[in-house]
């Protein structure tokens, strides 16, 4: 009776909402950063500190059209989750220097207004980090480092192009292969405007296709290196990360 | 109520063998007070709260844009810590209460799969804010509709927050397109886990008996008294079986 009408009236319910929530689950993993993309996006709306000018150079060669005066009504870094290990110094044009030397017939010494004065490269390229978090579509412009690498006339000999950031601590580095991959740049813009600080004013290095850790920020000098005389090893490449940084 | 002794004597089959083999499994207590869990649950419950607040600070550390930077290139290390932490907050209760009791957690899982309709009656009028206004529930068993309902979800969060940590701390090797998931998913995870354990955590502070309840998940037992008012049909089986 009142024991029977108990046990019909029980149901595994605990088992049936434990397996819906598993299959909710999967299908949040599967759509959920479609529907709600603000959870991992370090994005934040203090990105008015990008200011400093929209940057109107004018261009020696390429790219010539966004260098608009309006700022779109989105901030040109949005989606940028800002990662660095240790703030550098601000960027003063007066005195900034970039070096290219090393394995170089011809070392480099460039203020801000010769490297903007040569031949410049935009590029629109999706850009991915390590930890999970991407921005699609972003324009860089920039310097292509064959450029670079033509002037200085680097040496045969030579293996990699090692960037050094001016935070003192970071490096990573590319193969020669790698640098002159047409789309490997030293961007002093993003979305047509200058670089923010703390994404690298007025200099970093991209490497499309490859994980953000490998686009040093802040760089102020290319060292030429055969590494079989002088190994090495960038920053998050000592703490296990690979050197190649392929995106999966 | 003639009904309930009999549903209590349909659970406590064992009766006819003599009343000492009751406390085998409900160890005596004195008089005016109920076993309500075994040292296995006690330790299970406090281990999983102890990993759970030390991932979620060390998540949350990695999540705020300044003690992230302020790690620098010690990132790494930490979030391969707070990975460890997660996995022993999904592993080592469970393995505990294993080892130290099984047939208790078979018990335990059992009962909180099984719902009845008293039980479903009982969230229905729950979620419509009958237990906030004190007003008469249907009777429970040894758990609550609403406690059941909280270990389900803690068991499936459980599971996705290991799957999704899991591809996390081997993100160099997985696609991105996994990666850029399972860190959404790890995330929104958080967010509703630290709801939940907020909501948990006013259950035991704000309302009536929730301190009660907390004294009963550290020591073992809950005064008669709470039992027969929140779970009758619980304290109608154990004031049954005891020994007086
Ligand atoms: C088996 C359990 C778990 C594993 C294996 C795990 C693993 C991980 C890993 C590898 C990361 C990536 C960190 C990074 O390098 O950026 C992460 C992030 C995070 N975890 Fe966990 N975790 C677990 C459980 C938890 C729990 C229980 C919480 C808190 C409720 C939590 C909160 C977070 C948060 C807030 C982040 C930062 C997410 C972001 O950066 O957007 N995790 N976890």
């Amino acid at each position: 009776m009142a024991s029977d009408e108990k046990h019909t009236d029980e149901k595994n319910i605990g088992r049936r909402t434990f397996l819906g929530l598993l299959v909710a689950g999967v299908v949040a993993f599967l759509f959920g950063k479609d529907v709600l993309p603000g959870l991992t996006t370090g994005s934040s709306p203090t990105a008015t500190t990008v200011a400093g000018g929209g940057s109107t150079s004018t261009t020696a060669g390429g790219g010539s059209e966004s260098t608009g005066t309006t700022k779109p009504a989105k901030s040109p870094t949005e989606g940028f989750r800002i990662n660095s290990v240790k703030p550098a110094p601000a960027f003063d044009p007066a005195t900034w220097k970039l070096t290219v030397d090393g394995l170089v017939a011809a070392p480099l010494t460039l203020d801000f207004a010769e490297l903007t004065a040569l031949p410049q490269t935009t590029v629109v390229r999706d850009f991915y980090c390590v930890e999970g978090w991407g921005v699609d579509q972003v324009e860089w412009k920039g310097v292509a480092l064959s450029e670079l690498m033509k002037r200085a006339q680097v040496d045969p000999k030579a293996t990699h192009l090692l960037f050094h950031s001016s935070d003192g601590v970071y490096t990573d580095s590319l193969t020669i292969e790698q640098a002159g991959f047409e789309d490997s740049l030293l961007v002093h813009q993003v979305n047509g405007v200058q670089l923010p600080h703390d994404m690298g004013q007025p200099l970093r290095l991209i490497y499309p296709g490859h994980y953000g850790y490998k686009y040093v920020k802040w760089v102020e000098r290319v060292e030429v290196l055969d590494i079989k005389e002088s190994p090495f090893i960038g920053y998050w490449e000592s703490y296990g990360y690979t050197s190649e940084a392929t995106i999966h | 109520m003639p009904g309930d002794t009999a549903a209590a004597a349909g659970s406590g089959a064992a009766a006819p063998e003599g009343p000492a083999a009751a406390p085998a499994s409900t160890p005596a207590v004195p008089l005016g007070r109920i076993r309500r869990f075994v040292l296995a649950e006690r330790l299970s419950h406090w281990l999983y709260a102890l990993f759970f607040v030390v991932a979620f600070v060390t998540g949350l550390v990695m999540w705020i844009p300044s003690t992230r930077a302020a790690l620098e290139g010690a990132r790494l290390a930490f979030s391969q810590y707070h990975g460890y932490v997660g996995t022993a907050m999904v592993i080592l209760p469970l393995l505990l209460f294993i080892l130290l009791d099984r047939r208790r957690l078979f018990r335990d899982v059992r009962e909180i799969d099984r719902w009845d309709g008293q039980d479903r009656r009982w969230l229905g009028l729950a979620f419509r804010g009958h237990t906030l206004r004190g007003r008469p529930m249907p009777p429970q068993g040894r758990f609550n509709a609403g406690q059941k309902l909280n270990v389900v979800l803690v068991a499936a969060m459980a599971i996705g927050f290991a799957a999704s940590g899991g591809i996390l701390m081997h993100k160099q090797d997985m696609s991105a397109w996994l990666v850029t998931r399972a860190l959404w998913f790890h995330s929104f995870l958080a967010v509703v886990a630290i709801a939940l354990f907020a909501g948990h955590l006013a259950h035991v502070f704000v309302t009536k008996h929730g301190r009660t309840y907390l004294a009963g998940m550290v020591r073992g037992w809950i005064p008669e008294s709470l039992a027969r008012e929140r779970h009758e049909r619980w304290w109608a089986e154990e004031s049954d079986r005891r020994v007086v």
